[in-house]
């Protein structure tokens, strides 16, 4: 194995059934074990089911559903498990609908952090040198704003246009990637002095292909468990956002909900718990995920 | 170590200008209208225009106007909010109340956080450990303003121990139930840091050693054990000093507290550019100011940071 195997990404390892144990497989092993783990990853899986099929989950659709101010701060009944809110909407269609921007945000600013954070910290990691110190210092500027601050900042800028969560989206993507940047910087240069690199190097491979199939699988296992627990921050960023009132336009935002039910708050708290209980829920789980594939792959915590 | 202080200074310059840099360029450059972008949705007449034009200088290239932006930053000259009162008497009022908050959440998040977060390392695995490892997980995974409207609801609005919101006749009693939804992140990440540090100590040589040189268990985690375990603790708290100043916008808010965090919640609410991009150039100072103090006593107290 180790005399071809240099030019096999680590993956493949694992579908060769007499191949030695990967450190992958140890940690499948590991997770599968884990309660936390399953019960993240169930919530999870509802999450994104809810956010992309909301109508499996709600027979009324919150995006167009009257609200009748009859039905104004009505309790939890038959029909309507989470009562009504100030408007007189039925909440939990609300909520079930309120699934999709937060979802959506998450996985968008995750996306551009993850390219961004593999783009500097493989450059700053693999070469050194001056253009890792330069690109540190980018790492330590865009550290330097709260990805929150930024965001309301851009949110301030394009408030009048109608760009849906786009705004949102980019703000904390553009911003939110020094960590993972950090991460997979120190992961490469642990890598870059591994011998099969150095045998990839002397059989004339160029760098690109030494970086992309030598380095980048090793990198892998750190960045999806940054990635994962970021998603679950952009979430609450997003929420955040809705709440302070420049989250995005014209969506249906747990975040928002819980800055209107908070104004009704000495009539009725439910309005607030609801959207509240989920939010928590969601950012809890990706968190939560996050943590526990870390463990796994993290043996000295054992 | 005179070496070490020049260039960590040199880098928080250069941070400090890159960092503000951005800002003010995702303010004016991105906004096709910069002007309506700080007046929000309210329209413009023509001698507001004027008025703005002036005090921002949009009128000259970007990087002069990010130099007039810096000097008047840095000089204390912060032009107006949008309703024309001077930037620097809102702030000048508003800081005490922040800083008195700011000051009661790091004296809870010390306490409360260190203290658990020892109690759990020197037991790992026990029922205390296990039960604060779980809450502050869901501490973590629950974003500030969930937090502070749940707080409000139940223990304010339905069970009536606290005021619902800012009441300055209570003293720094009003700060209390704010304090605990502002320092229940930093607490809980203290606490985890605090447990992992102590428990990482507890099995180092020089704990061993101190042991068979026949020391009470007393004396090597009084002594030994913390000392070690609470830089990393020191440090984090220290930039966490920063981060908080963002998370008071949101808790301010929520109850109502007119301090700087209260008064950006109000002026996003208000649309009031101006006052949102000054207050949050300020936060990001502090926030930078903060990680360079940090910084330094931690290269004081740990030698092996400053001969990297």
């Amino acid at each position: 194995m180790s005399s071809t195997g240099a030019g096999l990404p680590v993956a493949d390892d694992m579908l060769v059934a007499e191949a030695p144990r990967s450190l992958s497989r140890d940690a499948w092993d590991e997770l599968k074990r884990r309660p936390i783990f399953w019960l993240a990853a169930a919530l999870v899986v509802l999450m994104v089911l809810m956010a992309a099929f909301p109508g499996l989950f709600s027979a009324v659709d919150a995006r167009t559903a009257p609200c009748s101010l009859a039905d104004s701060l009505r309790p939890p009944g038959p029909g309507h498990p989470f009562g009504f809110d100030k408007q007189g909407c039925d909440i939990y269609s609300r909520v079930i609908y309120g699934a999709r921007s937060s979802v959506l945000v998450g996985v968008f600013s995750t996306l551009i952090t993850g390219i961004v954070a593999l783009v500097i910290g493989m450059l700053a990691g693999y070469f050194g040198g001056w253009v890792d110190a330069v690109l540190a210092r980018g790492i330590d500027i865009v550290l330097g704003i709260p990805p929150l601050l930024g965001a309301i900042v851009v949110a301030k800028a394009l408030s009048g246009q109608d760009l849906g969560i786009w705004p949102v989206v980019l703000a904390l993507g553009l911003l939110g990637w020094p960590t993972a940047a950090r991460v997979i910087r120190s992961s490469v240069i642990a890598a870059r002095h591994q011998e099969y690199v150095s045998a990839a190097r002397v059989l004339g491979a160029g760098h690109l292909r030494i970086m992309l199939r030598h380095i980048l699988p090793n990198a892998m296992a750190p960045l999806v468990v940054v990635l994962t627990i970021l998603l679950g921050q952009f979430i609450a960023y997003e929420a955040t956002l809705s709440f302070l009132g420049v989250g995005p336009r014209n969506v249906i935002s747990w975040g928002v909900d819980i800055a209107e039910a908070q104004r009704w708050i000495r009539e009725a708290s439910y309005p607030l718990l609801f959207p509240a209980g989920f939010l928590t829920a969601t950012v809890l789980a990706f968190i939560m995920l996050g943590d526990v594939v870390r463990d796994a792959f993290d043996p000295r915590l054992k | 170590m005179s070496r070490f202080i020049l260039r960590r200074l040199l880098q928080s310059v250069l941070t400090f200008f890159g960092a503000t840099l951005i800002v003010y360029a995702l303010m004016f450059s991105i906004a096709t209208d910069p002007l309506q972008a700080l007046a929000g949705e309210r329209p413009l007449n023509e001698s507001q225009r004027a008025q703005l034009t002036a005090q921002y200088h949009l009128d000259e290239p970007f990087l002069v106007q990010y130099g007039y932006y810096m000097r008047g930053l840095l000089t204390g000259d912060m032009g107006r909010t949008i309703t024309g009162r001077p930037i620097t008497d809102v702030l000048a009022e508003s800081w005490p109340r922040t800083i008195q908050l700011t000051l009661i959440t790091m004296v809870i998040v010390v306490v409360v956080g260190v203290t658990g977060g020892v109690i759990a390392g020197l037991r790992r695995g026990g029922v205390f450990d296990q039960t604060s490892l779980a809450l502050t997980l869901v501490v973590i995974g629950t974003p500030v303003f969930v937090l502070g409207t749940v707080f409000q609801t139940v223990f304010a609005v339905e069970l009536g121990w606290f005021r619902p919101s800012y009441a300055p006749e209570l003293g720094l009693a009003t700060y209390i139930l704010p304090a605990i939804v502002l320092g229940l992140l930093s607490l809980a990440t203290a606490m985890r840091l605090t447990r992992a540090s102590v428990a990482e100590n507890l099995r180092a040589d020089y704990v061993r050693t101190a042991a068979a040189k026949g020391l009470g268990r007393g004396r090597i985690v009084g002594v030994h054990v913390l000392r070690n375990s609470l830089i990393p603790v020191m440090t984090f708290l220290g930039t966490e000093l920063g981060m908080l100043m963002s998370g008071a916008m949101v808790t301010e808010g929520i109850f109502n507290i007119p301090g700087i965090g209260g008064r950006l919640f109000q002026g996003i609410r208000l649309e009031d550019g101006p006052l949102v991009v000054t207050i949050v150039s300020l936060m990001i100072l502090i926030y930078l100011a903060t990680n360079l103090l940090v910084d330094l006593l931690y290269a004081v107290l740990d030698p092996r940071i400053r001969h990297e």
